[in-house]
Order: structure tokens, then sequence, then C-alpha cells
């Protein structure tokens, strides 16, 4: 048995399947987190959690999935924010047009009343004909109903759709979903079988059904008073000139934190501890083992040895820096204040060829670049897909990077820290104003839900952080031994110095940076941070070190987002990316060497 | 009257949604012919967020150029 999760963006989904199976998905107060799915077990049963969505149909990438897995599930769950019923009676109405089993789960009753609804849960019962079950997820209020409910028998296939008898005899051998999906003149569907119904159809279809919602929510719902202050902030936050106020605050806040606060004194002292004791420990111990300068003892204790450098770069300087941030991001995704960014950015955005939503995915990147590569699914198109994804490629540093650059930079002087930013910023404007005119068409305008503004759960910001936090160190840690091997067996073989010689040219003359610094590059091929870190202990002048920092963020994406960016965009297009990041990173590069102060 | 030219505070109802691209997704979040729209925020060269029931949606301002809306006044929805 197959049980999928479906519902709004944003209706506690993935704390019903936390709740259900015991596994924490992805929580935030905005749409669009369950970007794939999230599979865990209850039981014998499957659950699946899907991506938010408003509707069935596949009008942006993240629907398509959410409609694929909810294709073969034997059971629906739809969860429904009770404070916004109207709202998610569309979807709820559509899902039982599939004519399978299902039950709805009316979220945040804990929240009604603060937010003066009144909501009448059995009539609802009865008027939709399935299980409307009351809960607070958070809290885990009305879980053990629903899993008594899901574990029963009693699933009693119900009656099909009416509209099944009008289909006609050419679409009968399509499953549940495509009927639906037909019916509504989905364009890939339409297309493959090379006839739809009545054009026009699907308008009458969603209005009838919108029409149906409103009025099931005006027998069963009502709101019976307003609360004043979350409309305030609204302003704030949307207002041009205090809203930019906020952004620059939380700029400066970022910069003080991460950047004085962990880089510059928790990092240098924990690196330094670690730098003084562990190494030489692990140094003098491991040489009774292993021959001092052989291979083996290069890859354990090297320049980049496995169990010196990686531990002093992993746990000294990038967790630290990497966790600042993540808790940063978790508090302003938890908030809801991203939708708000959006809005406020939509007309700026608009000459970059994206609209506001694309904010969503360019935050993400800061954070990891490779998880915002997949986020660009909530866009509204191909075209934006690919604006947002290559921004991301060429000019957005990832939370790891950011960490070094902010750390590297902060030890020079702010003046140093706003050409940085200046620079990637120019380049950003630039890249999304040239692709925005030579790209065909343009951007679809913003339609964008925005969540009621919450203080953060610290339960929430905890799990999401520490959530990020190991996947970094998952990820990070086998890709570090990776470029640890690749470095040492390059100077074994003698490549590295070859390619060093190759490169110096380039370095040296047009980058004016030591030759060494090729070493730095070959390690940003891994993980850019790797050789933002090879900056570190190169010794550089302060304007080298600007050029470098500049250098690598433009540079390649790691490993890993290349990957995700090829699978996203496909080998050509992904390839084309790839290697513009490299000319552009050099282009760039050198031009700052050349004319930065 | 559209949508984009309507101040902050103002209480109007949809007549119509001129995107067809975008019609089917405004009618998913309530934004439909008939429906009854406060204007919360009016971000100057930027989106208008309207409320529609207890959801609050930000409406590009190219989107709330084509939909076109009437006064409503004080109306209040019917009582159940």
């Amino acid at each position: 048995m197959v049980i999928a999760l479906a519902g709004n963006p944003n209706v506690g989904k993935s704390v019903v399947f936390q709740a259900l199976t015991g596994r924490y998905g992805e929580v935030s107060n905005f749409p669009g987190t369950t970007v794939s799915l999230s599979r865990g077990r209850m039981g014998s049963q499957v659950v699946v959690d899907t991506p938010g969505i408003y509707g069935l149909s596949r009008f942006t990438a993240e629907e398509g999935v959410a409609v694929e897995a909810l294709r073969s599930a034997d059971i629906i769950v739809n969860v429904v924010d009770a404070r916004h019923l109207p709202r998610d009676l569309f979807l709820t109405l559509q899902l039982k047009e599939l004519g399978r089993p299902l039950l709805v789960v009316l979220n945040m009753m804990d929240e009604i009343r603060r937010d003066h609804v009144y909501l009448n849960a059995d009539g609802l019962q009865a008027a939709l004909g399935v299980p409307v079950l009351k809960a607070s997820a958070v809290r885990g209020e009305g879980i053990p109903e629903l899993r008594r409910l899901l574990s029963g028998s009693g699933w009693a296939p119900p009656a099909p759709p009416a509209f099944w008898e009008e289909l006609p005899p050419a679409v009968r051998h399509l499953d549940a979903m495509d009927r639906l999906l037909w019916r509504e003149e989905d364009a890939t569907l339409v297309g493959t079988l090379g006839s739809g119904p009545v054009p026009g159809q699907q308008e009458v279809v969603y209005t009838h059904r919108r029409r149906a919602a409103d009025d099931l929510a005006r027998r069963f719902f009502q709101l019976t008073g307003v609360t004043k202050w979350p409309e305030r902030i609204d302003r704030v936050l949307m207002n041009p000139w205090t809203g930019l106020v906020v952004v620059a605050g939380l700029l400066f806040g970022l910069y003080e934190s991460v950047g004085v606060l962990i880089a510059d004194r928790l990092v240098s002292s924990a690196e330094l501890a670690l730098q003084s004791t562990w190494v030489p420990a692990v140094e003098t111990t491991l040489a009774h083992v292993v021959t001092p300068g052989s291979f083996i003892f290069r890859l354990l204790a090297g320049e980049y040895g496995l169990l010196t450098n990686t531990v002093t770069y992993l746990l000294g300087l990038l967790l630290p820096l990497v966790t600042g941030f993540y808790l940063l991001l978790a508090v302003l995704e938890d908030s809801g204040y991203l939708p708000r960014l959006a809005t406020l950015l939509d007309g700026w955005f608009l000459r970059l060829g994206l609209n506001g939503r694309a904010v969503i995915p360019l935050v993400l990147g800061f954070g990891c670049v490779t998880m915002a590569t997949l986020t660009t699914r909530i866009l509204s198109g191909e075209r934006e897909r690919k604006i947002a994804t290559v921004l991301l490629a060429w000019t957005i540093p990832c939370s790891a990077q950011m960490g070094v650059i902010t750390g590297l930079l902060a030890g020079l002087g702010s003046t140093y820290a706003v050409v940085f930013a200046l620079t990637v910023l120019t380049l950003f404007v630039g890249v999304g104003t040239v692709l925005d005119r030579t790209l065909a068409g343009d951007p679809v305008p913003l339609l964008l839900d925005l969540p009621p503004l919450r203080l953060p759960r610290p339960i929430n910001v905890f799990h999401k952080t520490r959530q990020q936090v190991t996947g970094f160190l998952r990820e990070a840690a086998p890709l570090f031994l990776l470029g640890n091997l690749v470095i040492e067996s390059g100077k074994l073989t003698g490549w590295l110095g070859w390619l060093e010689r190759a490169l110096s040219p380039l370095m040296t003359v047009w980058l004016r940076l030591p030759a060494g610094a090729a070493s730095a590059f070959i390690l940003g091929f891994i993980r850019r941070d790797f050789g933002t870190v090879a900056l570190y202990q190169a010794d550089l002048a302060p304007h080298q070190i600007l050029t470098g920092a500049v250098t690598l963020t433009l540079f390649v994406p790691c490993m890993a987002s290349t990957l995700v960016l090829f699978r996203e965009q496909g080998v050509k297009s992904g390839l084309g990316i790839w290697l513009g990041s490299i000319a552009l990173a050099l282009l760039t590069g050198g031009m700052v060497a050349r004319l930065a102060p | 009257m559209r949508l984009s030219e309507v101040g902050r505070g103002r209480r109007v109802a949809v007549v119509n949604v001129a995107d067809p691209r975008l019609r089917p997704q405004a009618a998913r979040l309530g934004i439909q012919a008939g429906a009854l729209l406060l204007i919360k925020v009016v971000v100057p060269h930027g989106p208008v967020v309207v409320q529609t029931g207890p959801v609050t949606v930000a409406v590009g301002r190219r989107l709330a150029a084509g939909i076109e809306v009437r006064e409503a006044g004080l109306i209040v929805p019917p009582p159940t």
C-alpha cells in the first residue's frame, strides 16, 4: 500500500510525514521546500511526501513531480491548512475526482482561534463525503487518529467520478490521473494523444470547481476578525524604502555574525588550536607506522592530508561557517520572510528575465547551490529555470565558500568586501540582463501566495540546520579525500607540476597570482570552497586575495551541483553553462587583477 | 478599472483575468471573476498584494494590469 500526502504548499505536509514515519522531511515557511519526493515507512505501508501544489496539473516542473507520485498512490491524504480552507478546497475537490480513497486532514487547528477562523469540520465531512480529521501536526494532535484510520481496512474504492461517463471512448484506456488531466486540457497529454477535449474546457472545469470550493467554504468556514500586526509588518517589509533597509540590515547582520564573529574570531582560534595540537600529534603518531614522506603518509598527513588538514578545514574552518549560514537561512525560511522579499524584488527581477519567485532558489543558493538548482523547479517556465540556473552556477557562492571568502575579506577591511560584493552583483545583473535580452520569450508575471508571518520555531530551525550541516559533512568529507588524492597523485606522478607550469602564464600574467594557485583551481573543480580554502594558506597580498576570491566565486560549481546541473538542464546546455563559468571567471579575474584598488 | 490602478485599503471585485496563461493558476488561489479582493500593499513598479478570504497573494504588476476589477465598497459576504 502506498499512502501519498498531497496538499497546497506550506500546509504542514512534511510535519505530518515526519509524525507518520519518524523521518524528518524539510520544513520551512515558503512554497517549494519539497521539490523532490521523500519516502518513509509506517508499518508495512509506504508513505510518500509530495511537493506542495495548488492543483493537479503540470504548470511547473514541481507539479509534474507531484502528479507522478499521486498517480500510483493507493490512499491519498490531503493535508489542508485549516486557516486557508477556501484556497485548499480547490485541490481537495480535484483529488476527489481521481476516484481514489481520500482522507482530509485539517491541519493547524491550534492556530485557527488566534487567526479568528470559525470552522465546521463535521459539516465539511458530510458535504465532502470523505473522512475529515482535525489535527495539529506540530503538536502531534490528531496523528494517532490518522494512523488508526490509515492502518484500518474499510478503504472501499469510492464511486467513480461522474465525468468518466462522459469521456470519449478514445481516452477510456487512460488511468485515473490521465483522465483527469486530459479533461483539463493538460498540454503534454493532449499533445501525445493528438486530441483534446473541447477547447476552453479547462477554464469551464476550473471555474466550476472554484465556485464549488467557495460555496463549501461559505457554508463551513468563516473569518470572524482580523489581526492587525502582520499587516503592519508586511507593509514595512514590502515598502521599497523600509524593505531595502531590512535587506541591508540582514546583510550587515550576516557579515557581522558569520564574517566577523564566526570567521574572524571563532574560526581563527579553532583553526589555530587544531593546527598547533591535533596536526603535530597525528604527524608524530603516524610517523611510527608509515614512513614520513611516502605517498600514503602524504595522503594521510600531507598538505591536504585526510587526518590532518581535512580535519582542520572541515571541523575548524568550514563547519562553524556553514553552521552559521544555515542557521541564519533557517530563521529566514521559517519566518515567511522570503516570499515578502520576492514581492519586494519582483520589479527588479523582471529586468533579469525572472519574476520575484526566483528569489527563493537564489537565496537558497547562498546555502547550497546544488539544492537551489533543484529548487528552480518551482519556477514557472523553462526560460526562467535556465536563467536562474545560470545565475546560480556562475554568480552565487554557496555557504561554505561564502564563509571562507567572508573570512578572507574580513581580515582585509571593508573596502575589499565592498569591491567583491559589487563585482559579483554587477555580474549577476549583467548576466541576467543579457540572458533576458537573448533568450526568446517573456518572464511570466508573479503570482505568489504569501504564507502568514510567524516567529521561527526553534525546533524547526534546529532540525533544518542539523540536517543541512550533516548533509554538508557527509558530502564534503569524501570529496576532500578525492581532492587530496588527485593533488597528491598529481605531485607523485608529476602531472601537477606540469599543469602548474602550463597554467602559470594564466595564473601569473593574467590573474597576477602565484603559479601555485593553480592547485586551488584544481581543487575548485571538486568543491569551490576547497579552492577558496587553498587561498587561505597561500600567503597572498590583499589584492591577490580579492582576485582569487572573485575568480573562484565565478568558477565552475562544485561536482555535486555540476551533476545536478547536467541532470536538470541536459548535457548540451549543462556543458555550455559549465564552460561558460570558466570563461567568465577568468575574464573577470583578470580584470579585477588590473582594475581593483 | 485595472487591479494595478487601485490604491491600498480599497475593496474590489474581479470582473475578468486577461492573461489566459495565468487564469487557471489565479483561479486556484481564489482570484477569478466575482472574487472579492482587499488591496493590502502596493509595491511601486512592483506587485499588488491582495487578500482574498484568508489568503494573501502577491500579483505581479503586468498580471495586475490585465485584471479588470470594479469597486466593491464594503460588500460583506452573505452570512452563513
